[in-house]
């Protein structure tokens, strides 16, 4: 993946994260499995435009 | 002929291998009120990151010159054969991964009906309009020729009619899947079960909080 690309993802996994941290108010454990699975996704798209 | 047969053969097994994602549902349905909504939801979800994570390995182990046999058989088997449909074997990790999205965003909502009724749109929606298209299909849609309108019904009835056996609300059943269906006749290049998946909860959400649907 080249480095532009890199940092886009990046930022979009942490803004991501951030999303479902605010969203999940006050069930912390929801949101830490919300922001894993939308890094996930992250990653998985990243992943399938590499392949 | 013989090498569209294979097609053919693979095509049926990835439909059949598709509607295996029910088990995820009926898991869900039958599990959580053994062990409670939440026990479930946490292994469902941690079976779904790990295997992902297990997925990509695998990728970024192709990409690097050491692929894993015994998985390429398998996903043959499974009827995604590698090399041949590069897109179609990165669907499972987004039904996976796009399904627990959706039962997360239901759980913090505390109604797990979006979760089925998203469920059904995609599996039982897609995987029986494939299945019904393959073998009644005879009428092309106009405007996506590799549809056809009996996979449509086929499908919307399915999607329809899983999403009201598992919530009892027809209204809302109703809602997902013609949203389903509606997704699903849709040309796109986006895979299937993210764009499905997605839209489907995206609408069932407004429809939950514009209020009138939901009891």
């Amino acid at each position: 993946v080249r480095r532009p690309l890199k940092t886009v993802l990046l930022g979009l996994s942490c803004g991501l994260a951030a999303l479902a941290y605010l969203t999940g108010g006050s069930q912390p454990n929801l949101a830490i499995l919300l922001a894993l699975n939308l890094s996930a996704m992250v990653l998985l798209a990243a992943a399938s435009l590499q392949s | 002929v013989k090498q569209l047969e294979e097609a053919d053969r693979l095509l049926l097994r990835r439909k059949l291998s598709h509607l295996a994602g029910l088990t995820y549902l009926l898991l869900l349905f039958h599990a959580s009120s053994l062990y409670g909504v939440w026990k479930v939801s946490l292994a469902l979800t941690s079976f779904v990151l790990s295997a992902s994570a297990f997925y990509t390995a695998y990728e970024i182990l192709k990409v690097e010159g050491k692929p894993l046999r015994r998985l390429q058989r398998l996903w043959r088997l499974l009827g995604s054969p590698e090399g041949e449909t590069v897109q179609e074997y990165w669907n499972a990790c987004w039904f996976g991964l796009s399904i627990t999205l959706t039962l997360l965003i239901s759980l913090l909502l505390g109604d797990l009906s979006l979760t089925y009724i998203a469920g059904s749109a995609v599996i039982l929606g897609d995987g029986f309009s494939g299945l019904t298209g393959y073998f009644l299909g005879k009428h092309k849609i106009t405007f996506n020729p590799s549809k056809t309108l009996e996979g449509a019904v086929a499908g919307f009835l399915a999607a329809f009619l899983g999403g009201f056996l598992f919530t009892g609300n027809p209204m809302l059943s109703l809602l997902g899947a013609l949203t389903g269906s509606a997704v699903e006749l849709y040309p796109s290049k986006l895979p299937d079960n993210l764009t499905i998946t997605l839209t489907v909860t995206l609408i069932l959400l407004l429809a939950k909080i514009l209020g009138g649907i939901f009891p």
